[in-house]
């Protein structure tokens, strides 16, 4: 310790007042403490349970305060009832005084244990320590698995536990110590005891949210055991999940569900929710993967302030979806300034968006302020501890094995996360060759990607000349593209920058040229050229919307000037993306309520004809056109990159046109049939 | 208790000691801010060392190390000044001296998987893989949840010296810890190259078994099957391999990489013919 400097010993300060401000929550009651006077029994086996019960009469067990003990240790205190060594177990029982309700309440052991030992409350066991498991059943010679850590018991062994077992008034808490061997040479024991409401500190917040199943994750101030009740009914919540594992992080996956329906829950303990249970703390599993179901989507970059243009950003974000549900939720990194450590994500993510957190799935990738810049491939910042996310491939895509990046599949969405911090970029490393092989395993319609650092960007960030913004855009865009993506998501610049429809431009910004640019209008449905569209009937390189949106937060301004954008805004605003079946709708929310970008990607089925290079004039002539299809003449000079030249060609069995648009050079023409 | 204290203490290296280049323009406002912080500071040596790492990250090595060397005259027995020190000189490329310095660091935290990682790398780039071997293992063992691209690595390094077995079973343990897609495929490589042909055999079944879309698992079974002298066996898996791509919507069918199957599947059809 004498190495760690004054700023580490702050963040360990930190941490340390973190764990004792968990054990120890400020309404904290001591019912009695280490000193505490206690019956033993040090003669007999006590092989029947009528020990442990309230009504056993203890009278003629001698009597003394804590420690009791027989231990030649001086560390080891305060040493006040000395017992004799011999015996395997030895048998303590006193009582205690409630005047507070038990409902949803901890009672808080710290003990001085050499070695095993079994605690009962009113006769019911409540804990063991360093003992068999359950049901194996604790007898006289039953021997503690272990001695204490170090061999004595010379630390406080803390345990907290609900307090369902205990009564208003009158309680009996009995215990039994047992040696690791009939021969030990010390025998230790002492508890102090204290209650407190329990309270819930965190969330409950959803992760890995599936069609069949959902993660419910939830903090409390003391540790207890978990429970989840849920049911399609908020009247009968009488489903439950729940773990017996005393903690103060708690972690419930719900299995078994139906694809596309509401659930309410509460999050509590054995003795009743803690928190829930209400109109708003609900979940809406995902549909049967595959399925087209309109689905919202929300997504925040940049966000993690906790100052009031996070709250206005929210804010118009609650207003503008109302009661309109929200899918999913993607966090694009930087979520809780400035270093990404658990305090910060209280601040700005789970106090900032409790309302959401615990009604809506998250789904968050890391940014450079999640990691303090650190750019080490671990997974030791806090955000790992924090969120779940899927390394295994359950939730629909490949297993990645790692939670720096993932996917998964919401109705007939692929979502693909990367890590463009920390994870390494080159185009033979894990996280591409799991990408590959993942994107060959697909089968959605619709294939968004979303990581932190822009592959384009002149906002306060330059694309053109920063190490992660340039390797993702070298690296990973051929690879997204070559599979058809249609969106992507960044942050890192806080400033709202969105691009055309564009395909294949992976070198800095001066380098792009109209050929890269496949559509170069807004994109808005209400524009005269209509929503960029993208034919079905071919995957790849068919054009991408990159969008910058890390202006959730904050604004920092910038050139704001790259050129491949179609619009850039050194605004305030977050992102809202509906997807319903071919139809793909973005719009940037300010914080004012106001909509000042939107676009829409449509994708269409079409059959495509084989193309034919026309070298005879202009003159084309198609002889496969079915009467009554709509049909789109479609011109390249190189076989990709088609541009229409015509829409709604009639359709019959044949037809010769002249593209009257064309210069001398000879083109390919095709025809898209639609059906 | 242990796995906090590795917690906490990762965490607070990880706070100090970021590694590679992030966008400068960062770095750069951190290290004014950490300059002007210390003009008030009474206890400047952590934030030497904090402006040290945002040095090594701008690749400003000599400043770096002279923040270094000022924290070792303030107080001699900071050995965190040896962990940040090994970084820049691997950094740097003077893999001997980075060896020492974390040597040093790991006397005082000998189950720093990241320092022992960056002792590994060190010792490999000196050439002395037997003992890289060794500082991967610890650096893997010492890790909670140790990451896909350490297994690579250390694998990489054994294949690259010719102990494709050791390999193997690295990437194993790998595939058992973390389930990585990229390490199973690593595995079929290795295999293929041990020719072990059944043990490739048998993870691409798994794959297909499990995936989606098989047309790719086919066609790599074709392959390792070829490579096995059993060609009515490939062809067949070639023809599966066909059967799963024709299945295709029309959409899958047509991207690059689809294409670039179906192109293949067909030559080695032709070639099996």
């Amino acid at each position: 310790m004498h190495l760690l400097s004054l700023w580490q010993s702050r963040v360990l300060a930190g941490f340390l007042l973190l764990i004792l401000q968990s054990t120890l929550p400020a309404q904290t009651t001591v019912i009695f403490g280490i000193t505490n006077t206690w019956r033993y029994q040090q003669t007999s086996n006590l092989n029947s349970p009528s020990w442990q019960a309230p009504v056993f009469n203890d009278s003629s067990w001698p009597s003394g305060p804590g420690l009791l003990y027989s231990e030649t240790n001086a560390a080891i205190s305060p040493r006040n009832t000395p017992l004799t060594l011999g015996r395997t177990t030895y048998y303590f029982r006193t009582h205690f005084t409630l005047t507070n309700g038990v409902v949803n309440a901890v009672l808080t052991f710290s003990n001085r244990i050499d070695d095993g030992a079994v605690f009962y409350i009113n006769g019911n066991e409540v804990q063991r320590v360093r003992m068999p498991l359950a049901p194996t059943n604790i007898l006289y010679d039953t021997l503690a698995t272990t001695t204490p850590s170090g061999g004595d018991a010379t630390a406080w062994e803390v345990f907290g536990i609900s307090a369902t077992n205990a009564i208003i008034g009158d309680n009996v808490l009995a215990a039994e110590v047992h040696q690791t061997s009939s021969n030990s040479t010390d025998i230790v024991f002492g508890s102090a005891l204290s209650f407190a409401p329990l309270s819930v500190t965190r969330g409950p917040y959803l992760q890995c949210g599936l069609s069949t199943n959902v993660i419910v994750r939830w903090r409390t101030d003391l540790a207890t055991e978990s429970v989840v009740r849920f049911g399609t009914n908020l009247a009968d919540l009488s489903n439950t999940v729940s773990d017996p594992s005393t903690t103060t992080e708690h972690e419930l996956t719900l299995n078994g569900l139906s694809a596309d329906t509401i659930y309410f829950y509460s999050i509590g303990t054995a003795s009743g929710a803690l928190a829930g249970g209400d109109t708003n703390t609900f979940f809406l599993t995902a549909p049967v993967p595959g399925t087209v179901k309109p689905t919202r989507l929300w997504v925040v970059g940049d966000a993690g302030t906790g100052d009031t243009n996070q709250m206005n950003v929210r804010d118009a974000y609650y207003n503008f979806t109302g009661t309109r549900h929200t899918d999913l939720w993607l966090m694009l990194g930087d979520n809780a300034y400035d270093t990404g450590t658990d305090t910060e994500f209280q601040e700005a993510v789970f106090e900032m968006y409790s309302k959401m957190l615990s009604k809506s799935v998250l789904w968050p990738t890391l940014g450079n302020h999640e990691t303090a810049q650190a750019t080490n491939f671990v997974n030791t910042y806090p955000y790992f501890n924090i969120f779940t996310l899927p390394t295994n491939g359950v939730a629909g895509g490949i297993a990645s094995g790692t939670e720096h990046y993932y996917s998964f599949d919401y109705a007939n969405i692929h979502f693909v996360c990367l890590d463009s911090m920390t994870a390494s970029r080159a185009t033979n490393a894990a996280m591409a060759t799991w990408l590959r092989t993942d994107l060959d395993s697909t089968t959605n319609r619709w294939l968004i990607a979303f990581w932190h650092h822009p592959p384009y960007t002149k906002g306060s960030h330059n694309s053109d000349t920063e190490t992660e913004l340039k390797e993702m855009r070298q690296n990973y865009l051929p690879i997204l593209e070559a599979a058809g993506v249609d969106l992507i998501l960044s942050g890192h610049s806080h400033s709202y920058e969105r691009s055309v429809l564009l395909d294949g431009h992976y070198d800095v910004s001066t380098t792009l040229t109209n050929r890269m640019v496949l559509n170069a209008t807004s994109g808005a449905e209400t524009n005269a050229t209509g929503p960029y569209t993208k034919w079905t009937g071919e995957q790849s390189n068919q054009g991408a919307v990159y969008v910058v949106a890390g202006s959730s937060g904050k604004i920092s301004g910038g050139a704001l000037n790259h050129p491949a954008m179609f619009i850039s805004l050194n605004q305030l605003g977050s992102m809202v993306i509906d997807v319903d079946g071919d139809k793909l709708t973005a719009k940037f929310l300010r914080d004012n309520g106001n909509t000042n970008d939107q676009f829409t990607i449509v994708k269409r089925d079409v059959q495509i004809l084989s193309p034919q290079f026309v070298t005879n004039g202009f003159r084309l002539s198609v002889t496969n056109i079915a009467a009554g299809k709509t049909n789109l003449l479609q011109a390249s000079t190189t076989l990709s990159n088609w541009v229409s030249i015509s829409t709604n060609v009639v359709g019959s069995n044949s037809f010769t046109t002249f593209d009257a648009t064309t210069n001398a050079d000879a083109r390919f023409y095709r025809v898209l049939r639609f059906p | 208790m242990k796995l906090f204290l590795a917690f906490l203490i990762c965490s607070v290296f990880g706070l100090l000691f970021p590694k590679a280049s992030v966008a400068h323009g960062d770095v750069h406002q951190q290290i004014l801010v950490l300059t002007e912080k210390m003009q008030a500071s009474t206890n400047r040596a952590e934030l030497l060392l904090r402006r040290a790492e945002l040095y090594r990250m701008d690749e400003d090595y000599l400043s770096a190390l002279a923040d270094c060397s000022a924290v070792a005259r303030m107080d001699p027995t900071n050995s965190l000044v040896h962990f940040v020190r090994g970084r820049i000189l691997f950094d740097k490329k003077k893999f001997s001296a980075a060896k020492a310095e974390l040597d040093r660091f790991l006397e005082t935290y000998p189950q720093h998987s990241e320092a022992l990682l960056i002792r590994a790398r060190s010792w490999r780039s000196l050439g002395e893989t037997t003992e890289a071997d060794k500082d991967y293992t610890m650096a893997i063992n010492a890790a909670a949840a140790p990451e896909p691209d350490w297994y690579y690595e250390y694998a990489q390094m054994l294949q690259a010296g010719g102990q494709g077995t050791a390999a193997l079973a690295v990437v194993d343990n790998g595939c058992k810890r973390t389930g990585a897609v990229s390490l199973e495929l690593f595995a079929v490589d290795l295999a293929v190259e041990l020719k072990d042909f059944d043990n490739a055999l048998h993870r691409l079944d798994k794959f297909c078994s499990q995936s989606q879309r098989k047309e790719k698992w086919f066609v790599r079974r074709g392959e390792v099957l070829e490579k096995a002298g059993r060609p009515a066996e490939a062809c067949e898996s070639y023809k599966q391999a066909e059967q799963a791509w024709v299945a295709l919507p029309r959409q899958f069918q047509s991207s690059v990489s689809a294409q670039q199957l179906h192109t293949e599947i067909a030559a080695s059809l032709q070639r099996l013919k």
